[in-house]
């Protein structure tokens, strides 16, 4: 059928089907800022558009509603380079990060600003109430509408001696993100690419008798099928960790057996989806079900059903796994006498804690497109770690990494879900294959089951005190389900330790950590990385202690947590898969940011209501995280000089919506005394730009910051060679000085004629330099987090009302991305303590993978009084004394929420999410308690 | 899969094309069929350009609300608060902005959904629905007589809803218990009560969530006739429990256990009531 659409101010016909939808159909027609990432359930409010003035979701609309209707989108908002004053907005507010919701934001405020010329708080979050944004706890949208209004946002910045550093300044690739330009993988597939298909496992552990793929392979259009008869054999990990990997070697391709409901039995490349669907229905499939487990205490049963049968042998490194006992993984450490400070304990507790399956969900869903160029393979990636990517593929295809180019696109969301290859795999087997090229795009249910979670844990944490409050001893005893593969099984739940009991001064400290396959959805990376379950766990813990000793939480906390200058010996037993370094605190801001908290939410103050049934309390917890792994990680970054002055920085380091382009561009810039603005910058792409880690272990800022750090030092160090050369002086009486001028005592000279003197036929060539970082130890950033909350007895509904996020990152380079991350992680870690939970039934099933029965939280779920404050420390280690930001934001939410669920009810809950249901059950359970008590 | 879609001009039109149109279905703003449409062979009659289903007017005692107004249209309209029915507009502030866009009253009502925010608050303001079988044939019943039947039982159109405007002796409330904001509610109740003095004179007690489709605790709505409402606390409380716990058989889903469910129906109700006492005593 045919229709017709003013689109954009442009009245156009389109060729559609009545059952098309209008996020498909704009899609195909080049309009690719409105995208279909929920399947189609109206949930995300990434396919919003404006139809006939109204905001709607076009992933529900047929194309049939819209025929003769007028659509806008933010292609329509403005012309050529120019900015609408919204998109101008959103980057001035920093609320641009991975960018894949933000056409969808624009026109909610575009929409409300149409109708509303001043609006009320309640007003933006009614707008926005439809739009989901992963990254940046939403916070700032408010400051953006605003920016609109013309009202004044203040911004805070930091090291008033620099010119760029720690001063905001709007996104470097912000401007695409806004207009909605060709970014992201999806948007750069071809017309000819094969679209893949993956036949999904409905069993949870089965072994693949007979499977039958003739009917599918003769359907017309289809021109791959792939089954465990002809997969490559290797095996290898999906997780993308420095290479030797501390991760089993565990998975193949295809296999013949199938360790979870969603695991891969086949998959099918066609022209069309409609082909490869039709295809995958044609694949006959007979299992031979196995008996399966589903928690680790069933996996570590004697003659429990082995997930794994297999050769550890060919692993990169001893985790301690076992997989004939189910045991993916175990690892113990020591300082101190742990016995002898129980002994010297006044009191111990002796608690457990649980954490579910919580899911990264990402708005964009993972999707990779390959092709062949010059009979090289090239991989078009929404990936946290091309370069490990890189060697995945590599050994998965059996040719050498010189044959494999990766391209790293703008990642829709990342969080850790994108450090494991989880669909490059297989559009690369594909493209190799058949050397077509060949897409891959997840639907949210397979996000959901095929990608990966967090790890389940159960920790049963032993402390012991002096009545004073001081520790004696520390047992942390941690079991973590890692699911049917082993991806990252090791770090994850090293982490919850390594990054929890350092945080506290105790001579006795022991941790023992368990990790056991099971058939259900793999475990993985996540923002936090294990962190935020074992803080969760210690942190709770330190304040049952305090209420047990009859203290004050915090005052518990100030007598015991570490400051600068203090020597982290329990380091020495937490390196990931080898022996770690002991490090001393170079800086710590732990007391400046539980001191502005305590201020922030009147700690002392007690809040009554008139309602009987509503109780409301107040808790805490001090965090901290790393910035990167040191003797593990490394980066490297160039800088070239171009002909009229200006520069190139390559660099590897990968951007995942954080502002590490940004931060480059920023380090850079200061170093060399010039405008960010005549800085280009190529990163994260294994063709032309040098080695990194890539984007994870929150190690951008310090890593591949310092990498350019050093790289624009040494630029600075070879300009003023030249110069010193040029002018037969002293290289000790020049000085450069911006904007990019070299002065002596001869005069002065731009950068821009140097570089034409380098490059001229008689210069010394263009200057060009590299450099890379490794580092022995690397700074900790810290911080505390308080919670406000309002508990209804009756039904154990809880509202967080106010929630403070204090924390350090020593300079914050980009300081209004820096707040977007903070906000970003801490509401991700209310979302995990609260709402969601992947629910796998006993059987093995997902019961809720889609946005309505996973509750992400939205705008509207906020906190109604939610700031952050980045408090400034000095640091010596990093870029501008800068430590990391992200990952150490999600640490905070869940102990300091069941602490002050426990100040308001007087009940802990010890397991998350804190559910309605769960606290109503607690609090019954007490009543109970005292009745039989009082009897 | 959607074999036609036809958009008629007019009701006439539409209600041609659905009987000469086999597998045909009437679609309103889309959201929920649209959502899970995955059928095959469906002709679709979009109601859209059917500009006498969009209209809201006040027709002597009642409001009369066309089948294609949507839930925001609705949520702005003035007439809803200026004739006392503030819990209806209110109940259309649902999900989000881009749902409350597209989603129509008519299309609610055809659904049919338990977790409906908006079919509560309409059965307890008694609403009628007015259907259009065919040409100058129309039918006027209660809604919830509507509802007890399959929806796909009637191959009528629907024309618009009456909602009863309440004289200054009848209170409506309603509150939602949901997980999040992007949610349907768990439970949703909606009570319309008729008092004399703090007495109940009659009452009509909705509740989705907790049963296949909305439900009327008739039961609990005959309790409460000749009862003082500001003797809830001291008690009523105990008593309505026990009708709840009897009456109702809400089951486990992701949004809780049936146990639960009725703990909240009974805070909703608790919660309702006093509002309702809230409103009475402004007047």
């Amino acid at each position: 059928m045919e229709i017709t659409i003013k689109l954009n101010g442009i009245t156009k016909t389109f060729d559609t089907h009545p059952a098309e939808r209008v996020v498909d159909l704009l899609h195909r027609n080049g309009i690719l800022s409105v995208r279909a990432n929920c399947d189609r359930e109206g949930a995300c409010g990434a396919c919003s558009i404006i139809l006939d003035g109204i905001k709607v979701c076009s992933c529900l609309l047929l194309s049939g509603q819209v025929d003769g209707r007028e659509i806008l989108t933010v292609e329509g908002l403005s012309e050529g380079r120019e900015l609408h004053p919204i998109q101008e907005a959103f980057l001035k507010a920093g609320v641009v990060q991975c960018g894949h919701c933000t056409p969808g934001m624009i026109l909610s405020v575009y929409e409300l600003l149409s109708h509303n010329n001043s609006p009320s708080k309640e007003e933006i979050l009614d707008a926005l109430s439809g739009n989901f944004c992963r990254c940046t706890g939403y916070r700032q949208y408010f400051d953006a509408v605003r920016l609109v209004q013309k009202e004044n946002i203040e911004c805070p910045t930091f090291r008033n001696d620099l010119r760029i550093v720690g001063k905001p300044l709007a996104k470097v690739d912000g401007p695409r993100l806004v207009k909605g330009m060709p970014s992201y993988v999806e948007d750069m597939v071809t017309k000819d690419a094969l679209v893949i298909k993956v036949l999904a496992s409905p069993h949870a552990h089965a072994r693949i008798g007979v499977i039958n793929t003739e009917k599918a392979e003769a359907l017309e259009g289809v021109h791959l099928v792939v089954t465990h008869k002809n997969s490559p054999r290797d095996f290898y990990n999906t997780a993308g960790q420095g290479y030797p990997e501390p991760s089993p070697y565990d998975r193949r391709l295809v296999d013949e057996k199938v360790r979870f409901i969603g695991d891969r039995v086949a998959f099918v490349a066609a022209e069309t989806e409609a082909i490869a669907e039709k295809a995958l229905r044609l694949i006959e499939v007979e299992y031979e079900a196995l008996p399966a487990v589903f928690t680790p205490a069933e996996a570590a049963r004697e003659g429990a059903p082995i997930v794994h049968d297999r050769d550890v042998s060919i692993d990169p490194l001893h985790i301690g796994q076992d997989p004939k006992k189910n045991l993916a993984s175990c690892a113990e450490g020591e300082i101190g006498d742990l016995e002898k400070g129980f002994k010297e304990a006044d009191l111990i507790i002796d608690r457990t804690y649980r954490t579910s399956r919580v899911q990264c969900t990402p708005l964009e869903t993972h999707r990779s497109f390959a092709y062949l160029e010059n009979d090289r393979l090239v991989i078009r990636a929404s990936t946290q770690v091309p370069w490990h990517l890189r060697r995945i593929v590599a050994r998965v295809l059996g040719i050498k990494e010189n044959r494999i180019h990766v391209i790293k696109e703008r990642i829709g969301g990342g969080y850790g879900a994108k450090q494991d290859i989880v669909v490059e795999d297989i559009v690369a087997w594909v493209t190799w294959t058949t050397g077509k090229p060949s897409f891959y795009k997840m639907t949210r249910e397979e996000e959901f089951i095929q990608t990966r979670t967090r790890h389940p844990m159960e920790f049963t944490i032993r402390l012991g005190a002096k009545r004073d409050g001081r520790l004696t001893a520390m047992e942390m005893k941690e079991i973590a389900d890692t699911g049917s593969y082993g991806t990252h099984c090791l770090t994850v739940p090293m982490n919850a330790c390594s990054k929890s009991l350092p945080l506290v001064k105790c001579d006795n400290v022991r941790f023992e950590i368990k990790v056991y396959y099971t058939n259900n959805p793999v475990a993985g990376a996540y923002q936090g990385y294990g962190a935020p379950q074992g803080s969760f766990a210690l942190q709770l813990a330190l304040a049952e202690l305090a209420r047990e000793l009859g203290m004050d939480q915090v005052e518990l906390l100030r007598k015991n947590m570490v400051e600068k200058g203090y020597k982290l010996e329990i380091l020495k037993c937490l390196g990931e898969g080898q022996e770690g370094t002991a490090q001393v605190i170079s800086s710590c801001g732990l007391k400046e940011c539980l001191d502005r908290g305590y201020e922030l939410i009147r700690w002392r103050e007690q809040v009554q209501h008139s309602e009987p049934y509503l109780k409301t309390g107040k808790g805490t917890a001090i965090i901290q995280q790393g910035s990167g792994l040191p003797g593990i990680d490394s980066a490297n970054a160039s800088v070239k000089i171009l002909g009229d002055g200006t520069f190139m920085i390559l660099m590897g380091g990968t951007d995942l919506g954080t502002g590490l382009d940004t931060l480059a561009v920023k380090i850079a810039a200061e170093t060399l005394c010039v405008d960010p603005g005549d800085f280009s910058l190529l990163a994260a792409d294994t063709d032309t730009t040098p080695f990194d880690v890539g984007a994870y272990a929150s190690s951008g800022t310090y890593f591949s910051g310092m990498a350019v750090y050093k790289a624009s030092f040494a630029m600075r160090e070879k300009i003023l060679d030249f110069v010193s050369a040029l002018w037969s002086c002293d290289r000790g009486t020049l000085r450069i000085e911006y904007p990019g001028i070299v002065i002596g005592q001869k005069g002065r000279i731009p950068f821009g004629e140097i570089a034409h003197k380098t490059q001229g036929g008689t210069g010394i060539g263009q200057l060009i330099t590299h450099a890379s970082f490794t580092c022995e130890e690397a700074p900790i950033p810290y911080g505390a987090h308080f919670a406000q909350v309002t508990v209804d007895t009756r039904t154990g509904q809880l509202t967080v009302d106010k929630y403070f996020a204090l924390q350090e990152c020593g300079t914050p380079i980009n300081p209004e991305l820096a707040l977007g991350q903070v906000y970003g992680g801490a509401l991700k870690s209310m979302g995990h303590s609260l709402w969601e939970e992947l629910i796998v039934d006993g059987a093995g099933k997902c019961t809720n993978p889609n946005f309505l029965d996973y509750k992400v939280p939205m705008i509207r779920d906020i906190p109604r009084d939610f700031e952050a404050e980045l408090i400034y420390v000095e640091d010596p280690l990093g870029p501008y004394g800068a430590k990391s930001i992200s990952e150490i934001s999600t640490n905070g939410a869940a102990p300091a929420i069941a602490a002050a669920i426990q100040d308001a009810t007087g009940v802990f809950i010890r397991e998350w999410p804190f559910t309605p249901e769960k606290i109503r059950k607690a609090l019954t359970a007490r009543e109970e308690e005292r009745r039989k008590a009082s009897v | 899969m959607v074999t036609n879609f036809f958009a008629p001009a007019d009701v006439e039109e539409a209600l041609d094309l659905k009987k000469s149109e086999k597998n045909s279905l009437y679609l309103a703003g889309g959201t929920l069929i649209n959502r899970g449409m995955r059928k095959s062979g469906m002709n679709l009659i979009s109601l859209h350009r059917i500009s006498s289903l969009k209209n809201i007017t006040r027709k002597s005692d009642c409001l009369c609300i066309g089948s294609m107004v949507t839930l925001s249209e609705l949520y702005s309209a003035p007439l809803l608060r200026e004739n006392r029915l503030d819990e209806l507009q209110d109940a259309c502030r649902v999900i989000s902005r881009n749902i409350r866009n597209m989603s129509t009253i008519g299309g609610c009502i055809a659904y049919n959904y338990s977790n409906s925010d908006i079919i509560p608050s309409l059965i307890a303001t008694n609403t009628q629905v007015s259907l259009i079988e065919d040409h100058n044939k129309g039918l006027v019943m209660p809604l919830e007589d509507y509802l007890a039947k399959r929806a796909d039982a009637y191959s009528a159109l629907i024309a618009d809803v009456k909602i009863p405007v309440p004289d200054r002796f009848t209170f409506i409330a309603g509150r939602r218990f949901a997980r999040t904001s992007l949610d349907f509610p768990t439970v949703k109740a909606a009570v319309g009560v008729r008092l004399s003095g703090q007495i109940t004179k009659s009452a009509r007690i909705a509740i989705g969530g907790i049963a296949e489709r909305v439900v009327r605790l008739q039961d609990l709505e005959e309790f409460l006739l000749g009862k003082d409402l500001t003797k809830y606390g001291q008690d009523l409380k105990g008593e309505i429990a026990q009708i709840i716990d009897s009456t109702t058989a809400p089951k486990d889903d992701p949004r809780g256990t049936a146990s639960f469910k009725k703990t909240v129906t009974l805070t909703l109700i608790e919660d309702v009531l006093a509002e309702i006492l809230r409103k009475a005593g402004e007047n």
